[in-house]
């Protein structure tokens, strides 16, 4: 008698931990299909040409979340957003990302101010009025600069 | 007139002049002044010579090993400052003793190399926020940077 209370005891406290281990493994299992899935994901896409912002991406999804969790909740979620932005570009937008991006990080700081100024003020106009600005301002820029500037608005010379 | 060392904005009105972002009549105002004026020339060349230093890159680790450097140094410090307190208060005999075995732990301390990752471990707040904050810049420069769409 004493023998069979033993057996329904211990079959009683194995009978959920067992329940509780396959839990965590298919957690698991789940956790690491995420994995792949997000690592896919990023081998098909054209990889962005900031080591920094390379890096991050590649980060766990738990590091990601420590690390963004530094930033104020509105710094925060324009990055989240700019991110999310980046990761839909088409190959073809991230490819010319991928030349003026380098082009851009190369300039003196106060004229990457500059640049960056004008691009600002041109991403508020219209197709048209782009056209006539970038051509009026073009004498403020240097030929590397005004590449930068036609290759982000598409206006060739 | 617009002089820029008597003007409180006047630093961010030549730094505005060196980008060329001012409009074209404060531009050739300004132009016409430094032409005049002996103490704007010498703030505008010095600005300009300044503009033409170029920046070196920061390697990527560079943030995680300076604030690792901080944390040593602030661990030396605080070492040094408990051993003060507590010299008054140990026993004479002991004294000799834990000085030795401070020094050892503070050799061993400082004999262990400084890796990026040992960094991170030293003060893992203030690289990651420093890194973070690097991402977000560079995530603002591609959004910038993303080709317009016609």
């Amino acid at each position: 008698m004493r023998f069979l209370l033993t057996i329904v005891a211990v079959t009683a406290l194995a009978i959920p931990l067992a329940a509780q281990n396959n839990n965590i493994l298919r957690q698991k299992e789940l956790r690491q299909q995420k994995l792949k899935q997000q690592k896919a994901q990023q081998q098909k896409m054209v990889p962005l040409p900031a080591p920094a912002v390379e890096r991050f991406l590649q980060m766990s999804p738990e590091d990601r979340e420590r690390a963004l969790s530094q930033l104020t909740p509105e710094r925060r979620q324009q990055v989240e957003e700019r991110l999310r932005r980046l990761q839909q570009l088409s190959p073809e937008q991230a490819q010319r990302l991928q030349d003026v991006y380098p082009a851009f990080e190369s300039l003196r700081p106060a004229r990457r101010l500059a640049v960056r100024a004008e691009i600002q003020a041109l991403r508020q106009l219209r197709p048209i009025e782009r056209k006539d600005r970038l051509n009026s301002d073009a004498g403020n820029f240097s030929p590397e600069e005004l590449s930068i500037l036609r290759q982000v608005t598409g206006i060739p010379e | 007139m617009i002089c820029l060392s008597k003007n409180e904005q006047g630093a961010e009105l030549l730094a505005n002049y060196l980008a060329k972002t001012l409009d074209a009549p404060r531009t050739a105002e300004l132009a016409r002044h430094i032409q005049e004026c002996s103490d704007c020339r010498g703030l505008a060349s010095v600005w300009e010579r300044l503009d033409e230093f170029a920046v070196p890159e920061v390697s990527p680790g560079f943030d995680a090993r300076l604030y690792a450097r901080i944390a040593r140094e602030e661990a030396r410090l605080s070492l040094r400052t408990t051993w003060k307190s507590w010299r008054r208060w140990l026993w004479p005999p002991v004294a000799p003793l834990a000085a030795a075995a401070a020094v050892a732990a503070l050799v061993l301390f400082l004999q262990v190399p400084g890796t990026p990752d040992a960094a991170k471990q030293a003060n893992p707040t203030q690289s990651s926020k420093a890194e973070i904050e690097q991402v977000a810049q560079a995530v603002d420069d591609l959004d910038l940077l993303t080709p317009i769409d016609k």
